[in-house]
């Protein structure tokens, strides 16, 4: 989800840097001092798989991990991913600064609320249950996100349907790794370190 | 059907169609081979082709509606001929959230200038970046958890 600075319109931008702002805001009130480490490597390995290219039909996909992300950081997942994506941006000159907050809110509002949600279910579960349901949940994370950049594209002027069939060709592909991928992560997470996932359930 | 055919005007607007039509049927077509042009080439970081994108072009003088819309061929390139000079731009948009807009500049000569892309030379490469990113990053987070700890211990 890489959009350079300006394509999308001054309205979009300002409505993407709100949400933003808001989401890091409140991932800065909740996180704890222990997070804090989880958070570093989570924003690291973020920043990195960018750079991961899959190809899938005319064009190439990245990995996005968000999934993971809200999972393993709930609120914790906005700040992560605004300095993971200002990095992206700053070093590999992958999308826009003034697209940042768009960015994070396209990538983080689906990662965070999956995350909670799953905390939430997750801990009356048995560990394979639970892995299964993060990986659909990642599937189901990027998903959303293409979705809102797509809808976000088409307000800017782009076609709904080249867009929405792009959209279903490479996705379908991404949405399969990564939920393959969180469903091996957090099963193994669940067995070596289950307090990782479900320690600040409460 | 039948109403559309007791309606005068209509069908007399028709025949006029299917005239005009037959009257261009008529005309021979051929075609000049064209030499040059301008155009880009959009690339991903990683040197693959932007293959197959939307491409749109916006005249110097509407930059807010499309002059013309096309794809990129399988190399991620898209050529067109400006009719006249002005500065011409180009966006490229992959429909899968990666978009770019380049501005062309082409002189009463016709040829063209675009800026070089000040995004790709600045940056640092691949493995290098990737490198000092994540020390960048670990480094803020350890500062942070650091700052956030001290006033506890005291």
């Amino acid at each position: 989800m890489h959009i350079s600075d300006g394509i999308l319109s001054p309205p979009i931008l300002a409505g993407g840097a709100v949400l933003a702002a808001a989401g890091v805001a409140q991932g800065l009130r909740k996180i704890r001092d222990d997070d804090i480490p989880k958070t570093a490597l989570l924003t690291a390995a973020f920043f990195v798989t960018s750079l991961v290219h899959i190809p899938a039909g005319p064009t190439s996909v990245h990995l996005l991990l968000n999934g993971l992300i809200g999972i393993l950081l709930g609120w914790a997942a906005f700040p992560a991913l605004l300095i993971g994506l200002l990095f992206q941006s700053l070093l590999f000159g992958h999308g826009g600064l003034s697209v940042l907050g768009v960015h994070t809110a396209t990538v983080g509002i689906p990662a965070v609320a999956f995350g909670l949600a799953w905390r939430r279910w997750a801990a009356a579960m048995p560990p394979p249950k639970a892995a299964g349901l993060a990986g659909l949940g990642a599937g189901l994370c990027v998903a959303l996100t293409a979705l809102f950049t797509a809808t976000i594209l088409v307000f800017s002027g782009s076609h709904w349907l080249t867009t929405a069939k792009a959209f279903l060709a490479a996705h379908a592909v991404l949405m399969a790794g990564e939920a393959f991928l969180t469903f091996f992560a957090v099963a193994f997470l669940l067995r070596v370190r289950p307090t990782l996932l479900l320690g600040e359930a409460k | 059907m039948a109403g559309f055919l007791h309606n005068p005007r209509l069908t007399a607007g028709s025949l006029l169609v299917w005239l005009t039509a037959t009257a261009a049927l008529a005309h021979g077509v051929h075609a000049d081979l064209l030499e040059g042009g301008t155009g880009v080439r959009a690339r991903f970081d990683t040197g693959e082709p932007m293959a197959f994108a939307d491409v749109k072009v916006f005249a110097p003088d509407a930059p807010n509606e499309a002059w013309l819309e096309s794809t990129t061929d399988p190399e991620g390139r898209f050529v067109f001929v400006p009719p006249r000079p002005g500065v011409w731009r180009i966006a490229v948009d992959d429909g899968m959230g990666h978009a770019l807009f380049r501005d062309i500049a082409v002189g009463a000569d016709g040829h063209a200038h675009m800026d070089d892309d000040h995004h790709h030379h600045h940056h640092l490469h691949g493995l290098s970046a990737a490198i000092g990113g994540v020390g960048f990053i670990l480094g803020l987070f350890g500062m942070w958890a650091l700052f956030r700890q001290r006033p506890k211990k005291n």
